[in-house]
């Protein structure tokens, strides 16, 4: 009898242990982000008297949209001078007849781009963007991001386009159709869900970004969301009200983000 | 003609991705043999001398040391995590609609948000201290100890990594056809015969991307170490890529940043060649 219960109490009991540390540090940000004054100082369970004080100073006072602002902006054209490029690279390496010494080595090349530590690159980047004066510009800030999402885009796309099959590019070509004519009237509408996903996916590697936002961005105008949390974060111990409000803040469009993309997550992460 | 119009698809995306990764990476090898430093603008070739500098520094040995102990702790607690996680979620459970989602929760908060998170977690009064004290453990300096700093920068890549490892291997579970377990059950397979006939091979290539990756990655640490311990204390948590950023971007000396990029490249470079070599063959 015993035995029965424990095998039948075993996963969820496992699982309930999963819950407990995945969920604890969101609690903890969130049950901090509600309290303010006094209460910050030794914070208990959950906020005696909760307030929303940080989050209205956060955006009433801080200006927290202003930052939000420059995000989207970046996050946006960093996306789409990624799908520009890649969406007719990654059609004729999928579906065009290639020189396949050419196209092997373009895709060792995406691949291997992927591995590269992203301070690597940036250090050239940041002298050359020193001598032609655009430090401190969301436009090159948006082209460096180029470094981890163009190779994304790339390779992810490929995927979708193979995944089409042979016989609907015929019908095409048959009828007399040019190669842009295919690709934009036929194949682009055929994979639009995975095109979608790869624009969330660009989306969400450049909003989480801190190091290039960190490097290239100078004043605080053009301050990105990461740069706004990671002023609180190196305030010694003072405003962990608004900490914890910014930190949260500044996820949600994420989580959103992510929400839609559930389906692709795997192929996301792997690249494949 | 026919031929060259292939090519006029795929030349732009070629001319960016040129001028994003393959020029800075000749440009650092160029950079590294020259003393060339932003502020004063002077360059001047000097052979290997760069490297020489870099190599005899001692803070860019302890970024080495640093960030082979945390590329060593952190991938091998994710990937134990996530099979974990993995096998977990692989059982007959109700609710999996919710666990799955959750489980990857944390991997979509970005670092910034994890560094500040853990903050107040491992803060003295924080969360971590509270329960220990519970417990009858003192209340510990979980960032500000030499002892304890890596493997608490660790424990915060784990929370938010190890369900990138978890997905991985969840994805290498469910491709796993339930006809084989039937079959051997049938046969009279015992569980560890099953397992390592089965479930080991199935696994292997989606394990084994999942070491890559994050072995890859962990090299990239910079985020949470920048902003919560500055490479300390007594120098417990630098970085390579801490490293480069203070040298190139702080001192602006490109000449000795580019030099310690190299030899970073190198270090990362068989993993690179065994991930491009893992994804192709699939």
């Amino acid at each position: 009898m015993i035995r029965i219960t424990a095998s039948k109490a075993l996963p969820y009991l496992s699982a309930s242990l999963l819950v407990v540390w995945t969920v604890v540090p969101i609690y903890w940000i969130a049950n901090i982000s509600l309290m303010s004054g006094l209460e910050l100082l030794s914070p208990g369970l959950y906020p005696k008297s909760p307030t929303l004080s940080n989050y209205y100073e956060l955006i009433f006072r801080e200006n927290i949209l202003g930052y939000a602002v420059n995000t989207i902006f970046v996050s946006l054209l960093a996306m789409i001078i990624s799908l520009t490029l890649a969406v007719p690279a990654a059609y004729s390496v999928t579906k065009l007849r290639m020189n396949p010494a050419i196209r092997n080595v373009f895709l060792a090349w995406t691949l291997f781009s992927r591995t590269v530590p992203p301070i690597v690159p940036i250090i050239p980047l940041y002298a050359m963007f020193a001598n032609l004066r655009v430090l401190d510009n969301l436009s090159a800030l948006a082209i460096a991001y180029q470094v981890y999402t163009l190779p994304f885009s790339l390779w992810i796309l490929m995927g979708f386009f193979r995944g089409v099959s042979v016989e609907v590019e015929d019908a095409a070509m048959v009828d007399g159709a040019g190669r842009l004519t295919i690709l934009s009237r036929i194949l682009v509408p055929l994979i639009l869900p995975g095109i979608v996903a790869t624009s969330i996916f660009c989306l969400i590697m450049t909003w989480s970004d801190f190091l290039y936002a960190v490097i290239l961005l100078q004043s605080q105008p053009h301050f990105t969301l990461s740069l706004l949390v990671a002023s609180y974060i190196s305030e010694f111990g003072i405003k962990w009200g608004d900490l914890a409000a910014a930190g949260l803040l500044s996820s949600l469009p994420l989580l959103v983000f992510t929400g839609i993309v559930q389906k692709y997550l795997v192929l996301g992460f792997t690249q494949t | 003609m026919r031929n060259v119009s292939i090519y006029l698809f795929i030349a732009p995306a070629v001319l960016i991705l040129a001028f994003v990764t393959a020029y800075p990476v000749v440009a650092v090898c160029n950079y590294s043999l020259y003393s060339f430093n932003l502020l004063s603008k002077n360059s001047a070739f000097v052979g290997f001398g760069e490297y020489v500098k870099t190599l005899k520094d001692d803070v860019f040995s302890f970024s080495v040391r640093d960030t082979v102990a945390f590329t060593l702790l952190a991938t091998f607690s994710e990937l134990l995590l996530g099979l974990l996680t993995a096998l977990i979620l692989n059982q007959k459970l109700r609710g999996k609609s919710i666990l799955v989602p959750l489980a990857v929760l944390p991997n979509m908060f970005p670092a910034v948000a994890v560094a500040a998170m853990w903050k107040l977690l491992l803060d003295y009064q924080g969360v971590v201290n509270y329960f220990l004290n519970v417990f009858g453990i003192p209340r510990q300096l979980w960032l500000a100890s030499a002892a304890l700093a890596l493997p608490s920068i660790a424990l915060m890549d784990l929370w938010s990594w190890s369900p990138v490892c978890f997905l991985v291997i969840y994805a290498g579970l469910q491709s796993i056809p339930r006809e084989l377990y039937e079959a051997a059950r049938l046969d009279g397979a015992g569980a560890l015969v099953t397992f390592r006939r089965i479930t080991v091979p199935f696994l292997g290539p989606y394990f084994m991307l999942a070491l890559l990756l994050r072995s890859i990655d962990s090299f990239r640490l910079f985020d949470k170490v920048y902003l919560l311990t500055a490479g300390g204390p007594g120098h417990a948590t630098e970085t390579l890529t801490l490293y480069i950023f203070r040298v190139g971007l702080v001192y602006l000396d490109i000449g000795q940043a580019s030099a310690a990029s190299f030899l970073t490249l190198l270090i990362v470079l068989l993993l690179s060649i065994a991930y491009v070599r893992q994804v192709l063959r699939r």
